[in-house]
Parts: C-alpha cells; sequence; structure tokens
C-alpha cells in the first residue's frame, strides 16, 4: 500500500467533483492505493501515528473505490460519502430488491447522467451504491460479498 | 442437551439461585440492534425503523443500543443491515466497549477482534476518529471482521493478522486495550448449546493458559495510565476472575468498579477452590443470563 501524495489526492477529488459535481474533501483522510488492483482506501490520520512497519497487516481504513480505465468505480460506502452533496451521474431506481439480488435494471429517473459512467445508485435518500450505465441500463457491480438473496420486503 | 452436574455444582457456589441460571441458559436471546451513528444519525435511525413498524425499547445503559419487543423480520436481511445503519449485536457483548470507552484521540488495541461488533462500536463511539489496531490471529474470521467494518464506514482501523501474545514486542504503545479474550463461552450456551457438552474444567484450565499469556501481552503494551478492558462470554472463575488476579500480581495494575444505568451485574468472586484472590477483584461485573435476560459475560476495568 502506497500513500497518495497531496497532488495524487487532490487528482483523485478533481476527478469525482468533475465526474459527480459533489462537495468533498478528502484532506481530513489518508488516501492509500494498492498499485496491483489500483484500489483505493481512506484512512483517519491518527493511523499514521503508530510504527505500522512492525505490524502484519491485513488492511488499512475503509476501501473507498478503484480506478477502471480513468474512471473511480467507488465502493457502496465510497458512494454513500460522495452521494451526499452529488448533483450528476446519479440515477434513482424503484426496485432496490433487484439491485440488491445483483440484476441489472433499468432505471426509474437520471439526473445528469453520462452513458459508460459509473453512476451513484439511489432509492428515495439511500444511497445504494454504483452501477454502470449503458444503452439506459444500469450494468450491477455489486460485489458479491454485498449481494442479498433473500431482502426483506417491507409492507407500504 | 442437558447441563453437566459439574457444572452446575460450580455455579451454585457462586448464585444463590442456580435453578433460575439453569432455565436462562437454553433460554434463546433477545433480539437486539445497536444504531451505527457513523452512517446515520441517531434520531434518524429511529424515525426510520418505527417507521417501518419495528417495536423497539432503548438498552438502559446505552442510548444507540436497541432490543426488539416484537421480531418481525430477519434483520441481518432487511435494507437499513446492508446500508449499514444497524448492526446486529447482542446487549452484554455491547459493554465492553462501553466500560472502555475510547475516545477519538485514543490509540486503541482491540486484540481479538473478529467478527468486529466491538470494533465497529469503539469506532463509533470515537467519532471514526483516531486508531484502531483490529486484530484477528485466523484468516477465516479476518474475512467478516473487514466486511463489517466496511459496511459500516469504519476509517480509523488498521486490521492486523498478529498472534495476540506478540504485541508485547510492539515499539507502539496503547491509551485503551480491549482484550475480549478466547474462552470456553459458557456464558453463551444459547447460542452454541454444543458448548454444554463439550465444557469441562480441563477446557476451562487450558483457555485460562492462553487468556493469562494474552493479558500479559497486553499489558505490556499499554501505556502507564492506560485503560484495559478484560472480557469474556464465559463463566468460569478460572478464566475471568484468575486472569485479573494474576494482572495484579504480576503487574500492579489496579480495577476499576463498573456501573451501568438500569442494568444488574454481580462482584467478582474473591474466593475459588480455596484461592483467595484480590480484594479489588469484586470490582469486575459477573453477567448472568436471568439478571437481564442477556447471555453470561466478565467483564473487568484494569489501570495501568
Amino acid at each position: 500500500m502506497k500513500i497518495l501524495s497531496k497532488k495524487e489526492a487532490k487528482e483523485i477529488e478533481k476527478n469525482l467533483v468533475e465526474t459527480y459535481d459533489c462537495e468533498i474533501d478528502l484532506t481530513k483522510f489518508v488516501i492509500l492505493s494498492t498499485s496491483k488492483e489500483n484500489k483505493i482506501w481512506l484512512a483517519s490520520r491518527e493511523i499514521f501515528d503508530m510504527n505500522l512497519e512492525e505490524l502484519k497487516i491485513s488492511s488499512i481504513g475503509m476501501y473507498f473505490g478503484r480506478m477502471d480505465k480513468g474512471k473511480l468505480r467507488l465502493s457502496v460506502e465510497g458512494a454513500q460519502i460522495i452521494g451526499k452533496t452529488s448533483k450528476k451521474n446519479i440515477c434513482e431506481i424503484k426496485e432496490v430488491w433487484d439491485f440488491l439480488r445483483g440484476f441489472d435494471i433499468k432505471p426509474h429517473k437520471l439526473i445528469k447522467c453520462e452513458e459508460n459512467q459509473y453512476v451513484i445508485v439511489k432509492n428515495e435518500t439511500d444511497v445504494l451504491g454504483v452501477a454502470k450505465l449503458q444503452n439506459e441500463i444500469l450494468k450491477n457491480v455489486l460485489p458479491k460479498s454485498r449481494k442479498i438473496t433473500s431482502l426483506v420486503k417491507y409492507e407500504d | 442437551m442437558e447441563l453437566k452436574e459439574v457444572w452446575i455444582k460450580r455455579q451454585s457456589e457462586i448464585v444463590d439461585d442456580v435453578d433460575v441460571l439453569k432455565e436462562y441458559v437454553f433460554k434463546p436471546l433477545l433480539a437486539s440492534i445497536r444504531i451505527n451513528t457513523i452512517k446515520i444519525k441517531r434520531e434518524d435511525a429511529i424515525k426510520r425503523l418505527e417507521g417501518r413498524g419495528w417495536k423497539l425499547k432503548q438498552v438502559p445503559f446505552y442510548e444507540n443500543g436497541f432490543v426488539f419487543e416484537e421480531k418481525k423480520y430477519a434483520v441481518g436481511n432487511t435494507i437499513e443491515h446492508f446500508l449499514g445503519y444497524i448492526y446486529l449485536q447482542e446487549i452484554a457483548s455491547m459493554i465492553p466497549p462501553l466500560v472502555l470507552n475510547p475516545s477519538e484521540n485514543d490509540i486503541v488495541l482491540d486484540v481479538a477482534a473478529a467478527p468486529g461488533s466491538k470494533t465497529t462500536q469503539m469506532a463509533q463511539i470515537m467519532n471514526n476518529r483516531g486508531a484502531i489496531i483490529a486484530n484477528e490471529k485466523y484468516l477465516k474470521r479476518m474475512f467478516s471482521l473487514r466486511a463489517n467494518l466496511q459496511r459500516c464506514g469504519v476509517v480509523n482501523t488498521v486490521c492486523t493478522r498478529m498472534d495476540g501474545r506478540r504485541f508485547k514486542n510492539l515499539t507502539t504503545k496503547f491509551d485503551k486495550i480491549l482484550l475480549d479474550a478466547p474462552c470456553t463461552g459458557t456464558g453463551i450456551i444459547m447460542k452454541s448449546p454444543r458448548t454444554a457438552k463439550t465444557w469441562s474444567v480441563k477446557t476451562s484450565i487450558l483457555a485460562s493458559n492462553l487468556q493469562k499469556q494474552l493479558i500479559s501481552s497486553a499489558i505490556s503494551s499499554l501505556k502507564e495510565g492506560g485503560v484495559l478492558v478484560y472480557s469474556t462470554c464465559s463463566l468460569e472463575p478460572e478464566e475471568n476472575e484468575a486472569i485479573v488476579d494474576y494482572a495484579i500480581k504480576k503487574f500492579g495494575v489496579s480495577v476499576e468498579k463498573i456501573k451501568l444505568n438500569g442494568f444488574k451485574v454481580r462482584d467478582g468472586v474473591t474466593k475459588w477452590e480455596g484461592k483467595t484472590f484480590a480484594p479489588e477483584i469484586k470490582n469486575c461485573a459477573r453477567i448472568y443470563p436471568q439478571d437481564n435476560n442477556t447471555s453470561g459475560f466478565f467483564v473487568a476495568r484494569l489501570v495501568k
């Protein structure tokens, strides 16, 4: 894992602002990346007050997303952080159950969405993650470990 | 499944209501959750969950802990769980992080962290600031720990895979340590009835050997004035008071009294099988299933 420089962190912020028209300040975190998988992690600053070299580390901080052909594919938690303020590349869905089971779905409403972009998927105020918008269909990229096979459906 | 006679006899030497204990040992636990304030405000979560028709009652000692008065759903399969707004956590398991009470500026060690209930709760108490080393020796358990930390949006944690006995060798010293030690689990027979069959005095003694090594390592890696919370889900004095007594005698730590609003705890035992423990062992908390309808637990707050 490598700690990103201020310049590299700013590049990520710029990418996020351009893609999602969001208000984001990543300076309160330390941003890390794994070069092999292009994964990006956010961690609290205080973690780096410790001598990490003497630890057998499995992971640091929260998985934020990964770079995929120049586009940042956010994790569910990354999307929840960005989705609070984003005004672009957002889609609203009604079929939460289908989305969480991992199906591709047709969005209910698109807000300034670009084709072939990872758009933030929302249901009312809940941010459910991201999906790739292709031919007006949301291609589901929810990780297998996050899919729910028997979601509780509430009665209205 | 029946309880072993030897176990009942031992417990009857500690409590005077062993017949009630015998009933509660197999009684299903109340379903309970913790609201994860890292992701949602408490008030918003309550409004939302009540809007779903959930009938919840706040745990008396913790504003973010709730018990279902009437459980209608498999909580782990709800959208709120997926989103990380709630965490399924047993009531007694919420106690050790509250007793440790880590702050935003602390460097914390969680020696045996998986599956992450207490780690995520500590991160929440710390407002996702400071730093936690969440250690788990076993790879298989590491997956659930990392998944739960991720789902709860925790950024202040480093997951490590080390033998808990090796922390004494680190140059980093900790402000607070949670040692929720591996144990025989006689407090959670209702969750794992097999324990009633597999437990023996020998298994408790074997567990206590490891627990002594773990507490020694933990105290050695604690800053002067730092706090260590030792907990188990066992009701056996060999795994509880005997370990704290060992820590007092070897390291000179002090033991602070634990009080929880509206929740009954019993004093630690000071005499067991011919041995007399340090008087301050009384300050430890024994949590019995029959007192609050929870699992059985032992919690001690030690100051170096």
